[in-house]
C-alpha cells in the first residue's frame, strides 16, 4: 500500500505544465478587464457582458482562455455583428464542450462564416493580444 | 477481498493525482478553493500594481503573483470579478494603458 501511495504522490507532484509556460497565459488573462470594457464601450449591454463571463467562469474557463474568447466576440461587434448576439454563439460552443484555441478557433470560423471579422491569421487590427498594455506600437 | 480494496485504493489515488496535476486545475472554476487569497481581498489597485509588474517583467510573473498572494486559480478569480464590474473594468483599464 506504501508504494502504492508513493506512486500516487510521485505522479500528483509533476507538473504536467512547466513553469514559464504560464507567462503568456498570465498575460492573455491580464486582458480581460481591458478587453470587456471595449465590449461595453462597443454598446454590449452590462447584462449580457455579465452573462457570458458568468457562463464561461462556471464551466471553469481560465481567464486567459475568457480573454480570447471576449476578444474574438469584440472584434465581431466592431466588424458589425448584431451586439445582443455577444457570446451566443461561445455558450453553444462551450455547451458542446470546447475549449482554449479550438474554441477561439471556431468563434472565429464562425465570423468568417457570417461575413465578420479579420481574415484567418491576421492579428485583430491595432491591438496587441499579449501585452496588457494593449496597443501595438 | 484485500486485493479488491487495494485496487480500489489505488484508482481512487490514481483519480486524485490526476485531478491535482492536470493544467486545468488552474483553471478559474476550481479557483475559490485553491487560491490562499480571495479576489475580493484585493482591490483594482492590487490588481494594477500585479499587471503593470508582470507587463515589466513577465518571466517574473508566477513569483510577482505569489507577491501579491496570489495563486493563478486566485488571478484568474480577480481577473473575472473585476471584468464583472463595469466600474473596476474600468479603472483598471485606464490604469494599465
Amino acid at each position: 500500500m506504501q508504494r502504492i501511495l508513493a506512486f500516487a504522490a510521485l505522479f500528483a507532484a509533476a507538473p504536467l505544465v512547466q513553469v514559464g509556460d504560464s507567462v503568456p497565459a498570465i498575460l492573455r488573462a491580464l486582458r480581460l478587464p481591458a478587453l470587456v470594457t471595449e465590449a461595453r464601450l462597443a454598446g454590449v449591454t452590462d447584462s449580457v457582458v455579465r452573462e457570458v463571463l458568468d457562463g464561461l467562469r462556471r464551466r471553469g474557463l481560465p481567464a486567459d482562455e475568457a480573454a480570447m474568447v471576449v476578444r474574438e466576440e469584440v472584434d465581431a461587434v466592431h466588424a458589425g455583428a448584431p451586439k445582443d448576439n455577444f457570446g451566443g454563439f461561445v455558450q453553444r460552443q462551450l455547451d458542446a464542450g470546447l475549449r482554449g484555441r479550438a474554441l477561439a478557433e471556431a468563434i472565429r470560423a464562425e465570423h468568417r462564416a457570417r461575413g465578420i471579422g479579420r481574415p484567418e491569421g491576421r492579428p485583430p487590427q491595432g491591438r496587441d493580444t499579449i501585452r496588457p498594455g494593449g496597443r501595438v506600437p | 477481498m484485500n486485493a479488491r480494496i487495494r485496487w480500489l485504493a489505488f484508482g481512487t489515488a490514481l483519480i486524485l493525482a490526476a485531478a491535482c496535476s492536470r493544467p486545468g486545475g488552474e483553471a478559474a472554476g476550481e479557483a475559490g478553493a485553491a487560491s490562499s487569497m480571495t479576489a475580493t481581498d484585493h482591490t483594482v489597485d492590487d490588481a494594477v500594481a500585479v499587471a503593470q509588474a508582470i507587463e515589466a517583467d513577465p518571466a517574473a510573473a508566477d513569483s510577482i503573483l505569489a507577491a501579491h498572494g496570489l495563486t493563478r486559480a486566485g488571478f484568474d478569480s480577480l481577473m473575472y470579478d473585476i471584468a464583472a464590474d463595469s466600474a473596476l473594468a474600468r479603472a483598471y483599464t485606464e490604469a494599465i494603458n
